[in-house]
């Protein structure tokens, strides 16, 4: 059996052209997901994100947070914690490093909170 | 010919279908986040649904009115002005403050005083987590004790009163009273699945996208671990009390924030931590302190006579007794450290 070859029209190059783009958004879409896994720390004062930090294992810096006291963040690939703080009671400090989703800083007295979000699952949801 | 183009329409529909589902998969797959502090404590949520955003704006906005409501510290509060002014007409309470007292004080007295509302005084002389914080000595314990107690919080129909001077200090339920009305809040959005926590009283509706129930790990006292197992439950609030949340050590003891009305001193019950499940979160958030003041052998029988109520005690010797409830539903993880008691606590 032998097919007729059909010239190719306008439309079919349009509709090649949707194709390609498609599998282009598909590409940009999967890359972005893959995105999703890594990991990001959020450091958020009042009701605002102040800084979100995408973690990188071997990537070092410390971030300073100022308001009614100040809070320096130290983030050393993919573990941050509160190196320290002039808050009273110190309880961001002492809560040492954090490195997965299900944990969180919180230093009231400077109305901070920093937590680890990732698209990865975690074997537990949530600390109580 | 047909045939072919009807081929070309056919590849075109799966390559567009292709993206489209890989895109709507992925809307559904991520939750909405929300985090902040209020109630003197770090607040965080997830949501999954149609109407995820939508619920965490409305759950951050009840949030942060509750707490004007009840906070401690904030003078206009209703509970900051009951503790200045001794009573007030119940016309200039929130109707939500008043059925707070009123479940606190029923709470207090299932539990005999082991969880109670009105020891405000005491919690001010040990000053735990703190800058004041101090160990008292037993006159002064004594002479504060004799201004606690839930029997002096009186509730009519037109005032509210505090007997005696005391002082209500609600850190002890009013977590878990503000979740309630969180959860009954957001009934009216279309939600699959959602996560509360209120430093770490935590409430899970529903399902995650991938249909697995919650997870929800139990901290290590030690704090060797993140957590030293999880439970794997939905529509349940899940309050732990623990002796190594805020604590300070002196002369090689460890006092720790949850006060036995009886001793006017930290409890010392053999507990490093209770950890409740209940539909009713400001149940778990009561029982879980005044199963730690019962501690394992009277919890447990306890939580055997309520059928709405389990829980997972932690000893100081690293045993771990579950109630019937949750036998099934119990991992652990830390097993070289903790072990799970077949028998009862003797």
């Amino acid at each position: 059996m032998r097919y007729k070859k059909i010239p190719l029209k306008k439309g079919d190059l349009l509709i090649f052209g949707m194709i390609l783009l498609l599998i282009a958004a598909t590409c940009i879409f999967l890359f972005s997901q893959k995105a999703e896994g890594q990991k990001y720390c959020i450091i958020s004062q009042e009701h605002d994100i102040i800084k979100e930090v995408p973690l990188f294992k071997g990537k070092k810096q410390t971030i300073t947070v100022s308001g009614q006291y100040q809070n320096i963040i130290e983030i050393d690939g993919e573990r941050v914690r509160v190196l320290e703080s002039s808050c009273p009671n110190q309880f961001c400090v002492h809560t040492g490093w954090i490195t997965d989703g299900y944990q969180t800083i919180a230093c009231l007295p400077n109305s901070l909170l920093i937590r680890i979000v990732s698209g990865e699952d975690t074997k537990v949801d949530i600390i109580s | 010919m047909t045939t072919l183009r009807l081929k070309r329409g056919f590849l075109l529909a799966v390559f567009c279908a292709f993206p489209l589902l890989a895109f709507s998969s992925c809307k559904d797959t991520q939750p909405v986040r929300s985090a902040f502090t209020a109630m003197d404590t770090a607040i965080t949520a997830k949501f999954y649904g149609a109407e995820a955003k939508q619920a965490a704006e409305h759950f951050q906005t009840q949030i942060e009115d509750l707490d004007g409501l009840w906070s401690k510290t904030d003078p206009q509060s209703d509970i900051a002005r009951l503790n200045l002014y001794g009573t007030l007409p119940t016309g200039q309470l929130d109707l939500r403050t008043i059925a707070l007292l009123e479940k606190s004080s029923q709470l207090s007295r299932e539990t005999k005083n082991a969880f109670d509302p009105a020891l405000g005084r005491l919690v001010s002389l040990w000053g735990i987590g703190t800058e004041k914080q101090q160990v008292p000595g037993e006159g002064e314990r004594q002479a504060v004790l004799e201004r606690c107690g839930n029997e002096n919080l009186m509730i009519t129909e037109d005032t509210v009163s505090l007997k005696n001077e005391i002082q209500l200090d609600l850190g002890g339920i009013a977590k878990g009273a503000a979740t309630d009305e969180a959860v009954k809040a957001l009934e009216q959005f279309s939600l699959d699945g959602y996560l509360l926590s209120l430093g770490g009283n935590v409430y899970v509706h529903g399902e995650k996208p991938d249909q697995s129930e919650w997870r929800v790990g139990i901290s290590d006292p030690d704090g060797k671990a993140d957590y030293l197992g999880y439970l794997a439950v939905s529509d349940c609030a899940v309050v732990t009390s623990g002796d190594y949340e805020r604590f300070f050590i002196q002369e090689g003891v460890r006092y720790h924030h949850i006060l036995d009305r009886t001793t006017g001193a930290p409890s010392q019950s053999g507990l490093r931590s209770v950890t409740v499940v209940c539909k009713d979160a400001a149940k778990a958030d009561a029982y879980s302190t005044a199963l730690f003041v019962m501690g394992a052998e009277k919890g447990m029988s306890f939580c055997e006579k309520e059928d709405t109520l389990d829980a997972v005690f932690v000893t100081d010797d690293h045993q771990i007794f579950l109630t019937d409830g949750l036998k099934e539903c119990f991992s652990l993880t830390e097993s070289e450290r903790y072990q799970v008691m077949s028998e009862g606590p003797a």
